[in-house]
């Protein structure tokens, strides 16, 4: 009876023990890959509508027009990501700047492990300049 | 006992084991996590620098191009913005807004040292030949090319294409009603036999009606003092008549394209003597990755 039940204890540690070898095993492993997917997957969406001219339409687009572009375009995102796009407009005046225009859009919440990506883009001839900002993680 | 003390040696071993299997990929983890981080820094380094790279030459408009022994210049002239204004506004926005406490963005001079970029001279150099390629202001109204006279046969030929974009040729042949030809240098100073500092200079111009001369003679003297070999090229446009004027020599003068109220899409390039040189551009663009060792520097 005593012995069956030191026997037991033991099973029962073993057990603990290679549950939490297992947990650790299989929640580490998948870091460093998932961090950088989620990155890339950000980086190639940003990099994208910056070198298409997507995100310097937003200059001579009216707001609503503006707003519902941004909306449509974090559809484009895979399923599995949530994130939250923001575009802000500034003009230069003499040594500073105002913010003329702000939009904002989101996919699904963001939350848990992020990435942060932004790209900046230009009006040369109105001195405005755009800032757009992406904020990425897992759905 | 014994079959006990077996059983409680073999838990101990496969505990330590495990222990040591557990600390051993955690280390592991941390070096693959470590690399990772240092990863997505350096791309972060080159996606921004790429990121300010694409406005900066926009607001240029110059791309040059080398190869071999030759150098290439194409611009946008005149500027079709105030670019001191934008560029102005462009350092300080990456100052204040773009910037964050783990990535840098510098301008740098072409010694190295950090800079405005508002206050960037529009000069391009040629080393070690000091040839430089540069605008009196960012209006890029007029443009110059000049050469110590001591290097003078550094650059032995030089092709230039403009393409007008915003008037037509109004001269003899391309407008047989024109009162003048395209091709009048005055003065014209041609090669000689004696001619000790030449340059090899091959002009053409087309229009945005499709008008297209290209001048035929093209060894010129450019030194001897004075003024160099001029042709005033008539244009014309729906505001009125006036002119191009392409100077060439005298040293250290080499060239002097003054566009007047033509735009221009110019290409100028020029062939040197050698190809050992260096082009010193007008800005460098740093990109760092402040917490870890990974940056960029190149031209921008």
């Amino acid at each position: 009876m005593k012995k069956a039940f030191i026997f037991t204890l033991d099973v029962l540690f073993a057990v603990a023990v290679l549950a939490t070898f297992f947990v650790i095993y299989s929640s580490e492993m998948s870091i460093p890959k998932e961090t950088y997917w989620l990155y890339e997957t950000g980086n190639t969406f940003m990099t994208s509508l910056d070198k298409n001219g997507t995100f310097y339409q937003v200059f001579s687009q009216s707001d609503g027009n503006a707003q519902a572009m941004l909306s449509s375009l974090l559809n484009s995102l895979p399923k599995n990501v949530n994130a939250n796009l923001t575009i802000s407009i500034y003009h230069g005046t003499a040594d500073s700047f105002t913010l003329s225009r702000k939009f904002s859009a989101t996919k699904g919440v963001v939350g848990g492990q992020q990435t942060h990506i932004k790209r900046i883009f230009s009006d040369i001839p109105n001195v405005n300049i755009g800032l757009a900002e992406l904020v990425i993680s897992y759905g | 006992m014994a079959k006990g003390f077996v059983i409680a040696i073999t838990t101990v071993l496969i505990l330590i084991s495990m222990l040591l299997y557990v600390q051993n990929f955690e280390a592991k983890q941390s070096s693959d996590l470590s690399k990772i981080a240092k990863i997505l820094a350096a791309e972060k380094v080159t996606h921004a620098w790429s990121d300010v790279k694409d406005d900066i030459n926009k607001a240029f408009a110059l791309m040059i191009e080398q190869e071999n022994n030759s150098v290439s210049f194409i611009d946008q002239l005149p500027a079709n913005s105030s670019i001191s204004s934008f560029l102005h506004h462009y350092g300080l926005f990456i100052k204040n807004y773009y910037r964050t406490p783990d990535l840098d963005v510098k301008f740098l001079s072409p010694s190295g040292s950090e800079m405005d970029l508002g206050n960037i001279p529009p000069v391009v150099t040629i080393y070690p030949q000091n040839i430089q390629y540069y605008y009196p202001d960012w209006a890029k109204r007029e443009l110059f090319i000049t050469v110590p006279p001591t290097n003078a046969s550094s650059i032995s030929q030089i092709f230039v294409t403009l393409n007008i974009s915003n008037a037509y040729l109004n001269c003899k042949p391309v407008n047989p009603s024109a009162s003048n030809n395209c091709e009048k240098f005055t003065p014209n100073k041609q090669c000689t036999q004696n001619t000790v500092n030449k340059l090899y200079f091959n002009l053409t111009i087309s229009d945005y009606q499709g008008g297209f001369y290209r001048f035929q003679q093209n060894c010129f003297d450019i030194g001897g003092g004075g003024s160099g070999s001029v042709a005033n090229i008539d244009i014309k446009n729906d505001t009125g008549a006036y002119f191009i004027k392409v100077e060439v020599g005298n040293l250290p003068q080499v060239l002097d394209i003054d566009l007047h109220n033509a735009a221009v899409l110019a290409n100028a390039t020029l062939i040197l003597n050698t190809s050992d040189f260096y082009i010193s551009y007008l800005t460098q663009l740093e990109t760092t990755a402040v917490n870890y060792d990974t940056d960029r520097v190149d031209r921008a």
